[in-house]
């Protein structure tokens, strides 16, 4: 993960705000990695995703005028993506949360014997289990385990009061964790 | 998991390190008794590092050349003709066949459509109340005893003086 400075992106903002389009270009290759792999995340689909994120850069481009620096730029472009991600889930009618199917398990309880082996399984395991979860879920832990956005940004972006992020960010793991299991461990019932 | 037991959001944002001072110390100092919430506390921590491992997914073009050609584009069109779209540009699709013919809907058209139509039915109401020069016989003279009804005194009324009615057996 490149984490970038807001103080870097201030200046190619201010030019690109005054319609400078190749500082706006330094932004998207500063940030199109971590847009692409929140909606690749999100969607599943990579044709998609890079379609949608070249649609997020080009809103940002047209909302740009009207952008004030109150939250950093990547989280405003991250904004724009879950709302363009949601949106295309919405398109494609599946918003709504696709209950596994009995014998599906994804986690697999016996992993490889060697630990390359096991670690690609266990990614996969939970590439697949994020499949499982809502979006709202899958969304919220995205921006906050992948991309590390803290409450208050998450709040901004989700449009939600903290307390909000924090009840929604417990229901989400324990979403997860019921097709994830990351490591044998007792059960907290 | 008992009642005494932090609740969930707790033990996750115990595990986002985003509790205050006395409730992570409230939170830790249970967990080292409760292996429940010991073991949840440590699913939650697993989680972590299991999306920290996670392979990047980089895009591998650069994206910026491509957002620009596509803005370019977009802006250049929109520089040389504002269009309409949506409901706008489907309504101007069917009038346009129409507008294609320059003066179909001018102004001008319509005024010369009633100039003309008035001076037609104009010549008509001269021939039939010319009798000076009537050439037909009295039974094509329909359009005169139909216009007759529009006089003053129609036909069959009294006239109320002398000179009101006309010559020709009817009111005028």
């Amino acid at each position: 993960m490149i984490e970038v400075g807001p103080d870097v992106d201030a200046d190619d903002v201010a030019r690109a705000q005054a319609g400078d389009m190749a500082a706006f270009g330094e932004l998207v290759r500063r940030h199109q990695d971590r847009v692409f792999r929140f909606i690749l995340r999100m969607l599943d689909t990579r044709d998609e995703a890079m379609e949608l994120t070249q649609d997020v850069f080009v809103k940002a481009w047209q909302g740009l005028p009207g952008w004030r620096p109150e939250a950093r730029f990547s989280t405003w472009l991250l904004q724009i993506a879950r709302n363009a991600a949601l949106d295309q889930l919405r398109r494609r009618q599946r918003v709504q949360f696709a209950p596994l199917e009995e014998g599906m398990d994804i986690a697999d309880a016996k992993p490889g014997p060697e630990a390359r082996y096991a670690s690609r399984q266990q990614q996969a395991q939970l590439e697949r289990a994020l499949q499982r979860i809502a979006p709202e879920q899958r969304e919220i832990l995205l921006l906050r385990e992948i991309e590390g956005l803290g409450y208050a940004e998450l709040a901004n972006v989700l449009g939600v009061a903290e307390g909000t992020v924090k009840s929604r960010l417990a229901r989400a793991r324990a979403a997860l964790l019921e097709h994830f299991h990351p490591q044998a461990g007792a059960n907290h019932e | 998991m008992n009642r005494n037991c932090p609740s969930d959001d707790a033990l996750s944002a115990l595990a986002d390190d985003a509790l205050p001072a006395e409730a992570r110390t409230e939170v830790l100092t249970h967990s080292a008794r409760c292996p429940l919430c010991a073991a949840r506390l440590a699913e939650l921590r697993a989680l972590h590092d299991a999306f920290l491992a996670l392979p990047a997914v980089p895009l591998q073009v650069d994206l910026g050349a491509r957002v620009i050609a596509r803005l370019q584009a977009e802006a250049e069109p929109a520089a040389q003709a504002p269009r309409a779209t949506g409901w706008r540009a489907r309504l101007l699709s069917l009038v346009r066949p129409l507008t294609a013919w320059p003066l179909a809907l001018s102004p001008y058209a319509g005024a010369t459509a009633a100039l003309v139509m008035g001076v037609w039915l104009g010549g008509m109401l001269l021939q039939v109340e010319d009798p000076q020069s009537q050439a037909w016989p009295p039974s094509a003279n329909v359009t005169l005893v139909a216009m007759s009804l529009f006089d003053a005194v129609p036909p069959g009324n009294l006239c109320p003086r002398a000179d009101a009615c006309g010559p020709i057996g009817s009111s005028r």
